[in-house]
């Protein structure tokens, strides 16, 4: 690097405020070291620059409009510097903004995602409460529907020259399969010192077969009995049935003969 | 002592000679404080590295470790810009405070001596921004002595060419030097 071009390009202004390239640097600054003339003209520049700085330091006349006042500090500052400034303020500026978005978005996000949990859970229990609804409507309907169909069959009274018949008896037909039950409605004599009745099924020997009792008295003329199909066989039945007054006694109401076949 | 070639310099520090080591100091100690100045941004920093560029430069140099003597003056520059970077390495490891680091506009509060100067360097400056003929002039000094503007930035943002940039820089320059040089003249005719 010769004096010439240092001079035409005002190499030592530029050497002082950081403007050389490295490789232009380094080759000045070999110069340097051997030229006094350059030293001198550096360490005025140097002088200058400093004298500068304290001149705006001190706000003295003659210091540009810029470099006056409140603001004076960032007049002073290097291009690069105050770069770094308006980037940091820029980012703080977007930055704040946008940092207080996100942090609320995700604030948001993590509110929804638990009431989406919350309503999932309720869809849930929504659910499994119509299927236990449905169930029990289920259980009502079968509940509600006829539990069995079974032949019935009206039994008069039997009178007293009938048991020595060997023809009397209401014929009962008992099918060997399907019905479980025949249902016997009895003709009922008016009684109205009977609060209830007991019923006896014996067979043609005389052997109980079936009883009960605390029959409630009906309300209409005739009392239906059920009986399980199994109880009954090819034969002569009586069923005898006895009312129960208010005070505990009891007397015959009533004698029925059966002629059962199985069918 | 006459000026002697770097070849002969170093080859005579080579062999122990300590005038020449002296000779070294003396011929290159103003280069390599302006290029450590340049490197730290703090005249006390680079005065202290100096010492220890010379120190190192003369170790290496008998050690033999210059191939090319005529680059000696590269040679120096090279170890003194290595020893403030690695100042700087330790300074940041050891967290230091902000007005050690390079480059920084509000450089560490001068000497009795240095401010003494400074005062004397501000009068100065005053004079010569107070002679420029427009504002615009003294603009031109401040962005790009303080704010380190590019000239090419100066020259679009004011409208003025590269000519008159040029001008106003060297007028400046003249002007600081021959007051400046007027004052050290008064200064030596009273002392």
């Amino acid at each position: 690097m010769d004096h010439q071009e240092i001079e035409d390009r005002q190499v030592v202004s530029l050497y002082l405020t950081k403007k050389l390239s490295a490789e232009e640097q380094a080759r000045f600054e070999e110069h340097l070291l051997d030229c006094a003339q350059c030293l001198d003209e550096l360490e005025l520049a140097e002088g200058f620059r400093d004298g500068l700085r304290k001149v705006a330091g001190d706000g003295a006349p003659g210091v540009p409009q810029a470099f006056h006042g409140p603001f004076a500090w960032l007049a002073q500052m290097r291009v690069p510097q105050q770069s770094a400034l308006l980037v940091a303020a820029v980012v703080l500026l977007v930055g704040a903004p946008v940092l207080f978005l996100l942090i609320h978005s995700a604030r948001l996000n993590r509110e929804l995602e638990a009431e989406r949990k919350d309503s999932s859970s309720w869809r849930e229990q929504y659910s499994a409460e119509k299927q236990a609804r449905e169930g029990l409507e289920n259980q009502l309907a079968r509940a509600a529907a006829p539990q069995f169909a079974a032949p019935l069959f009206s039994v008069p009274l039997t009178r007293g020259g009938d048991l020595d018949n060997p023809d009397a008896g209401t014929r009962v037909v008992v099918p060997r399969s399907g019905a479980p039950w025949i249902v016997l409605s009895l003709e009922m004599p008016p009684a109205p010192e009977f609060q209830s009745y007991r019923a006896q099924l014996s067979d043609a020997s005389g052997k109980s077969i079936w009883s009960t009792a605390d029959i409630p008295s009906p309300a209409a003329g005739a009392l239906a009995i059920s009986l399980r199909s199994s109880l009954l066989h090819d034969g002569k039945y009586v069923l005898t049935l006895d009312g129960v007054t208010r005070n505990g006694r009891s007397a015959r109401a009533g004698t029925y003969l059966l002629r059962v076949m199985q069918k | 002592m006459a000026a002697i070639t770097s070849s002969a310099l170093v080859a005579r520090i080579v062999a122990g000679d300590q005038a020449a080591e002296e000779e070294l100091v003396h011929r290159y100690s103003r280069g390599v404080a302006a290029v450590l100045r340049q490197a730290t941004g703090d005249r006390c920093i680079s005065e202290d590295l100096s010492q220890d560029t010379f120190a190192l430069v003369i170790e290496k140099l008998r050690r033999g470790e210059l191939r090319d003597p005529e680059r000696l003056p590269g040679f120096i520059c090279g170890i003194a810009r290595n020893l403030a970077l690695s100042y700087f390495r330790t300074l940041r490891r050891q967290n230091a405070g902000a007005n050690a680091l390079a480059g920084s506009s509000a450089p560490p509060e001068p000497n009795p001596m240095d401010q003494v100067l400074l005062k004397e360097r501000a009068e100065i400056v005053r004079q010569v921004l107070a002679e420029l003929p427009t504002e615009r002039d003294r603009e031109i000094l401040f962005r790009f002595y303080l704010q380190e503007e590019d000239k090419d930035m100066i020259c679009n943002e004011l409208k003025l060419d590269s000519l008159h940039f040029n001008r106003v820089l060297h007028r400046a320059r003249q002007r600081y030097k021959e007051l400046y040089q007027e004052r050290n003249a008064r200064r030596t005719t009273l002392g």
